[in-house]
């Protein structure tokens, strides 16, 4: 197991917004947390992020304890997380958001393979390195987004609602780039509203509602799930 | 002609240092949105710093006494950071315990500063006393010519710092997103205490340089001089360090135009009326934008 998740409980104030989440991560494969709005899926993605810290559970990552460690220890332990929203750098380039990206890579070897690898996946944004990373379009942003995180080589790339507020086509896109990534050897944990791109590209995943997981499966299995297709996919 | 000149020139040097300690807050504000009260208190704990060892281990070479200044007070800053503002932080409680507790520690470094020092005006050691170059019908004395010539140097250096070096541009990414930066794994408790080591050696030199212009010190001088810089970077837009700079200038030259041609005591009164002016006209000053709310 990369990730294994035991009995996790987080609060904001006094909210209770994840009730005992257990799961684990294959090395290797995707898995998709689906929900809708207010299930706990942000919560879940920071407190393995590392930006909340969970009342109660464990959170083991690649043999190692990392649930007090801080956000900069587990990246580089080699788990990261490309926030919802995008959250790239505006007043800087494609460029200076990437070596953000590469903050804690001190080789520059390493740091220019990296900055390679991701302009091979991303061409797109290959040639807009000195531009405004505010003046991005909507999917260059999530590319340049996802780019960052992948500076940092990680193991497993942690993405929260990598759909938002992209078209069809785009979202498709950015789903076979997540795809392609994870062929390249990265471990994905995905947590979308999206249930039907996020299930198409999952070999598992799990439905989070009011903080606790109530479906769990393959990605296939999940998709023919009667609950599911009424609840998430709207049929 | 020659009177508008020297204005001018008075202007420019007493703005330099305005502009320096502004940076100082504005630098503070655009990461963590606090205004840092202890700047102006780090001004004035620099000067006596600097006051204290001229008269005693130092004696004799400037250079010296500037070069160790500089470092106590760059550790001061991370050391206020370390102490007063990170636990706060980290607990997550709101900005405004961060800016009492600011104002806590300017107290704190007042009260140790006169209690040390004393509260009577004393000699301050300055370059080249004495010695004046007319420009133009400006006498402006060299210490006038070197405040000036440091501070374009300095805001040259900090231009260079933020745009290339790697932790100048992490204080630029601080400030664009905090928390991308906590996921990106950059090492940001240590950037922001690096942020008030910044603002405190601006603060230092800029207290100096002061008390060097002054040819004196007094226990006064912080928050005079604290007060006027933090008026400046209101009206440069706070969180804009070109604003901060900007602001200096603009108010120092105003206030020198006001003595001037009007009255000194009116002058005192300057930096306040434009002050309040901004802040009903445009309160996110002149380089500031409108606040753009992260979810």
């Amino acid at each position: 197991m990369l990730l294994e998740v035991n009995n996790l409980h987080t609060y904001y104030g006094n909210i209770k917004a994840l009730r005992g989440v257990s799961f684990n991560v294959k090395e290797g494969e995707i898995l998709s947390f689906i929900g809708a709005n207010g299930a706990g899926k942000s919560t879940l993605m920071n407190t393995l992020s590392g930006t909340l810290k969970p009342r109660e559970g464990q959170i083991i990552f690649n043999g190692v304890d990392i649930t007090k460690m801080t956000p900069r220890d587990r990246v580089k332990q080699g788990i990261i997380l490309c926030p919802e929203g995008r959250q790239i750098f505006p007043k800087f380039t494609v460029e200076e958001n990437l070596l953000m990206g590469a903050y804690t890579e001190k080789d520059k070897a390493n740091q220019k393979a990296n900055y390679e690898k991701v302009f091979e996946l991303f061409p797109q944004i290959k040639d807009r390195q000195k531009q405004m990373a505010g003046t991005l379009s909507g999917g260059e942003q999530q590319m340049l987004a996802i780019g960052r995180a992948l500076m940092e080589n990680p193991k497993m790339l942690m993405l929260d609602e990598p759909s938002l507020g992209l078209s069809p086509i785009l979202v498709e896109q950015i789903f076979g780039l997540i795809e392609e990534i994870n062929k390249q050897g990265t471990t994905i944990l995905l947590v979308e509203q999206n249930a039907m791109a996020a299930l198409d590209i999952a070999d598992r995943a799990y439905a989070l509602e009011t903080g606790e997981i109530v479906i769990e499966g393959t990605g296939k299995e999940l998709l023919n799930n009667d609950v599911i297709i009424k609840t998430y996919l709207g049929a | 002609m020659s009177k508008f000149l020297q204005i001018l020139v008075n202007g420019i040097s007493l703005g330099s240092i305005y502009a320096l300690t502004a940076i100082g807050y504005s630098l503070i504000y655009s990461i963590l949105q606090l205004i840092n009260m202890s700047n102006a208190a780090v001004f004035l704990t620099s000067a006596v710093i600097f006051y204290a060892l001229y008269s005693s281990i130092t004696a004799g070479s400037v250079a010296l006494t500037f070069i160790l200044t500089l470092i106590a007070a760059g550790a001061l800053g991370y050391v206020i950071e370390f102490i007063a503002i990170r636990p706060i932080r980290e607990k997550g409680d709101s900005n405004t315990y961060a800016l009492i507790s600011s104002i806590g520690v300017k107290t704190i470094l007042e009260q140790l500063c006169q209690g040390t020092f004393g509260s009577e005006i004393k000699p301050f050691p300055t370059l080249l006393a004495g010695k004046y170059i007319n420009l133009a019908g400006a006498r402006t004395s060299a210490i006038q010519i070197i405040i000036i010539v440091v501070t374009l140097v300095i805001l040259l250096g900090m231009t260079w710092f933020t745009q290339h070096n790697r932790v100048g541009r992490g204080l630029r990414a601080l400030s664009q997103n905090l928390n991308a930066c906590h996921l990106m794994g950059m090492p940001v408790n240590t950037l922001i205490g690096l942020s008030f080591t910044v603002g405190s050696m601006l603060a230092a030199v800029s207290g100096v340089a002061y008390c060097m212009y002054l040819s004196s010190i007094s226990i006064s001088v912080g928050s005079a001089i604290g007060n006027k810089a933090f008026a400046a970077t209101v009206l440069g837009g706070i969180g804009e360090l070109k604003g901060a700079v900007i602001g200096g200038y603009i108010l120092a030259i105003a206030e020198n135009f006001v003595s001037g041609y009007w009255s000194m005591s009116a002058s005192n009164f300057i930096s306040f009326a434009i002050l309040i002016l901004v802040l009903i006209i445009k309160p996110t000053g002149i380089f500031g934008k409108k606040e753009q709310k992260k979810v």
